[in-house]
Order: structure tokens, then sequence, then C-alpha cells
């Protein structure tokens, strides 16, 4: 479903985000990115959502190579895609309701469907006892839930939660990652990357490990190794 | 489409109320800036007729022989008013101008003195007006080129022109400054007002920075994203236009008789007859201006 052809990333003082990485990720897969701060993991996230572009090389989504996508048709691509972020990033005059129907309203779905989805996709991740809630009401646990609602609320065919659990204790992050496995069983592929060792030995998975802007390690059901 | 459109609305507008302290300061900065430009406006239109008033005083007069024949002056009436610069030509005739001097005299002695002389000693003259202050200049050529014609010449007694000739440039250039120093003030005006309501709502935006960034990554398109900031900005000048209407009739109903007395105008009437022109000027400025702030402002977090 992704695949990296040689992929580089330069910054403008020559500091080297990747180098020349490729690799490829089957539909259905549950993979864990790890690896020390400044490896190239969010670097790597950025360049799968077109929020930046690579340096060298191809970034393949279906056979699409979306490094040649304009700008202004990025939205389309990026709807196929859920995405869970560290610090949450609810927009904050929003209710929990407001922010999960935000995802469909974009992507252009009937009133009458987001009435439908985005209390089911909140009972899944257990919230919908504070749909009217807004985000600085809730707890970190809870805020990340939302963020999670709305990534998979338009039933996309990626996940990419970037370091999920950073801000979360031990029993909140479990259950973050509880939900991820359920979505990742539902059939939705899922890329995660995390400081965590607990999670990433528990999820006996792949492991594609990191080091200085390279793909040190790639086991198909690997732990957690630096 | 007009789903997406509504949402775009709907969410402007919670995104106005929502953030309401952000939304007042926006309103006030527009308000200030359309009120600048109302004061401006108003202060051209309110010496406009003062203006008017003086120049209508103005004008050049021509004086005839006592002896110059009627069928010569009447040649040169119309020689006058066929230049295109004339406005008009009051004749004033011999008899009329010594029935307007004996009212003017009711002195005995020099009304005992004109009876003495037993005949009019007073030449007729024209009051020649010109359509525009600058053109008495061409029309004091003309009949400068009369008094010396040999035609004219023994009919002509004396132009007056020259006299006034001070007082008139002077006006002339009083009016052109003053319309020139309110066009200049209202164009520094208005960049000004361009540049502070452009900063108000790029703070506006930049605390919402994050949320932009948010909604391109959830797959809202530019427009989308755009939208409910742009909304917004025109709800800011639409209410700014319609407080600064608020403001201004207020401030014009109480101020306007003291005005009045001053200049002739009376700046609440002329505002109240001109009211659709007047704020539907006011509301528009406010609306572009904020619509276009939130657009320039918006564009620089919008390209992920």
């Amino acid at each position: 479903m992704i695949f990296l052809d040689g992929v580089s990333k330069e910054y403008k003082k020559g500091d080297v985000g990747l180098a020349d990485i490729s690799l490829s990720i089957e539909r259905g897969e549950f993979v864990s990115l790890v690896g020390q701060s400044g490896a190239g993991k969010t670097t790597l996230i950025k360049i799968l959502l077109g929020e930046k572009r690579p340096s060298a090389g191809g970034v393949f989504f279906d056979s699409v190579d979306i490094t040649k996508i304009p700008s202004r048709k990025l939205n389309q691509y990026r709807r196929k895609i859920g995405v869970v972020f560290q610090d949450f990033r609810l927009l904050p005059d929003k209710t929990v309701f407001e922010n999960v129907a935000f995802a469909m309203e974009a992507s252009g779905k009937k009133d009458a469907q987001i009435k439908k989805d985005v209390p089911y996709v909140l009972k899944l991740v257990g919230l919908d006892e504070k749909i009217d809630r807004f985000p600085s009401e809730l707890s970190g646990g809870q805020k990340q839930r939302v963020a999670i609602a709305r990534a998979i609320v338009n039933q996309p065919d990626l996940i990419i939660a970037d370091e999920p659990t950073g801000n979360l204790d031990p029993v909140n992050a479990d259950e973050i990652i509880a939900i991820f496995k359920k979505i990742n069983k539902m059939g939705t592929t899922v890329i995660l990357t995390t400081h965590n060792k607990t999670i990433v030995d528990r999820l006996e998975g792949r492991v594609i490990t990191m080091e200085g802007g390279r793909v040190t390690r790639d086991t198909v059901k690997g732990g957690f190794v630096l | 489409m007009f789903t997406t459109l509504g949402r775009i609305l709907s969410s402007g507008l919670k995104g106005f109320y929502r953030n309401f302290t952000i939304s007042i300061s926006a309103i006030l900065i527009l308000l200030i800036s359309l009120l600048s430009f109302a004061s401006i406006y108003l202060a051209l239109e309110l010496i406009k007729p003062s203006v008017a008033q003086l120049e209508q005083k103005v004008d050049v007069n021509l004086y005839f022989e006592t002896d110059a024949p009627e069928e010569i002056i009447l040649e040169l009436k119309r020689e006058l008013e066929a230049i295109d610069e004339v406005a008009s030509v009051e004749y004033v005739t011999k008899d009329q101008a010594l029935a307007d001097f004996k009212e003017r005299q009711n002195s005995d002695v020099i009304l005992a003195a004109l009876e003495s002389i037993g005949e009019n000693p007073l030449g007729a003259a024209f009051n020649i007006k010109a359509k525009e202050i600058s053109q008495y200049e061409t029309i004091s050529i003309f009949l400068a080129g009369a008094q010396i014609s040999e035609k004219y010449a023994q009919a002509v007694e004396d132009v007056n022109y020259n006299q006034n000739k001070g007082a008139i440039d002077k006006l002339n250039t009083i009016i052109v400054s003053v319309e020139r120093f309110g066009i200049a003030i209202s164009v520094i005006l208005a960049i000004i007002a361009v540049v502070i309501t452009y900063n108000t709502i790029r703070v506006t935006i930049y605390t919402a920075r994050h949320e932009i960034k948010v909604m391109r990554l959830v797959g809202a398109s530019k427009f989308f994203a755009r939208g409910p900031f742009i909304t917004e900005g025109i709800f800011y000048g639409l209410f700014a236009g319609l407080l600064a209407l608020v403001v201004l009739l207020t401030g014009l109903y109480y101020a306007g008789p003291a005005l009045q007395e001053i200049f002739i105008l009376d700046l609440y009437q002329f505002v109240i007859d001109d009211i659709f022109r007047i704020g539907g000027a006011l509301i528009l400025s406010g609306v572009v201006l904020g619509g276009v702030s939130s657009l320039l402002a918006i564009r620089k977090y919008l390209n992920i």
C-alpha cells in the first residue's frame, strides 16, 4: 500500500533528516516506528502526510506518487489517512462532537451521516458521554480519544499516530494502544511512532528502527531495540 | 456546494462569538479606520458650501465710459457670453447704476451734489462671473484685449480684475490646497487603516494557526479552511460598518447644529439625505477591509 523509494530529506543548513529510505508497508499491517529523538521518525511521517516534500525519491500510496500531488489537491489524499498527534491538536473552539464532525464536514459528508457516525465513533473510543464538552474540559487521555475518533471517522485506509501516548500515563497509554489494535483488527493499516519500549514489545508486530535518518532494523515480529 | 457554504458560514459565526474579545478588538480597530474615512469625507463636504459661497462673491467688473453707446455695450455682452468660461454677464445700465448708487448713499449732501450735476455721471457696468474660479484669468485676458481693441477702446473705462486678482488667486490656491490636502490625508489614513486592520486580523489568525494546520491535515481544502476566517473578517467589517454609521449619526445629531453655525451645511441632514450611499459605502468598506485583511493574513498558514 505504501512504498518509499530512496527517499531523502535535507534541510537548508545541510542537516540530514532522512537518508535514502526505501521500504514498503502492506495493507492491514500494524507497524511500529521507533528510534531516538532526531532519528527522522517525525520527518518521515510529515513526508507521508504531504506536509513536507522529500529532497529526493518517491513516496507511493496505492501506486500514486504523493510528492507529485499539487498542494491544493493534497487534502483529497489526506482524507484517506487519519492522523493522531502527541499533542492531540484538537480545535479548541469546537466541542468534542464538532471536532470529530469537522473531519467529515471537510470531506463533504452529508449532515445525516455526520449525525449518525460521530456518536458511533465516540462510543467506540468510550467518549459518548462527553459529546458536548470542549477540549479544555477533558483529560489528556480523553483528548487523545477524541483525536482518534476524528482520525477514524472517515474510515481511512491508513492511520498514522505520531507518539500518541507520549503525553499520557501508562494506564491511558495502554487504553489508547488497545483502541489502535481494535482499529487494526477491523482492517485499517496503522503506523505508530513511539519511544515506549513496553508498548512496542507487547504489540509483537513489525518494528522499524531508525537512526540518523536511516532505517537500521526492520523486523517482522520484533521488539524495541536501540 | 451549498452544504459547504453553509458549514463555512456557521463555523465563521461560531468563531466570531466564541472568540468574543478578539472579535471586539478587531471591530473597534475597523471602526476607527472607517470613522477616519467618514470624517475626512464629511470635512471635505463641509467646506464645499463655504467655498462655493466665497466663489459666488468673486466676479470681474467692467466699467463703461458714461457716453458709451448702448449697441457697443450689447455687442460686447454677446461676445462675452459666447466665451465658454463665462457663466453669466450681468448688465447694469446707466440708470440702474444711478439708482443703486442713490440707494447706497442716503447722505443728503451727496444726493444734492448729484442733483446739481444735472446729468447721470455714472457709466454702465458688467458683472462677469466665470464657471470656475481658475477661469477668471482667461476672461481677463479677453477683457484686456477688448480694452485696447479698436472697437471697444473708446467705450471701456476700466476693468477691475487686476484689483481682485490677488484675492482671486489666493482663494484659488487655498481651494486647490484644501482638496489636495484632503486627498493626501485620506490616502495616508487609508494605508494606515489597512495596515492596522491587517495586523489585528493577523493576530487573530496567528492564534488560530494550529487550527488551520489541523484543518488542512484532516483533509480540509484550502477554501474550506480559509472560509470561516474570511467569514469572521467579513462579520467584523459588517458590524464595524453598522457601528460607524450609528456613531456618526449620533455624533452629528449633537454636533450638527454647532457646525451649521460656522459652516453652512447641516451635516446631520446631509448624511440622512444620503443614508443609503454613505451607509452602504461604510459597510462595504468595512466588509472589504475585513475580508481582504483576513484573506491576506491567512495565506501564510495555508501552505501545508
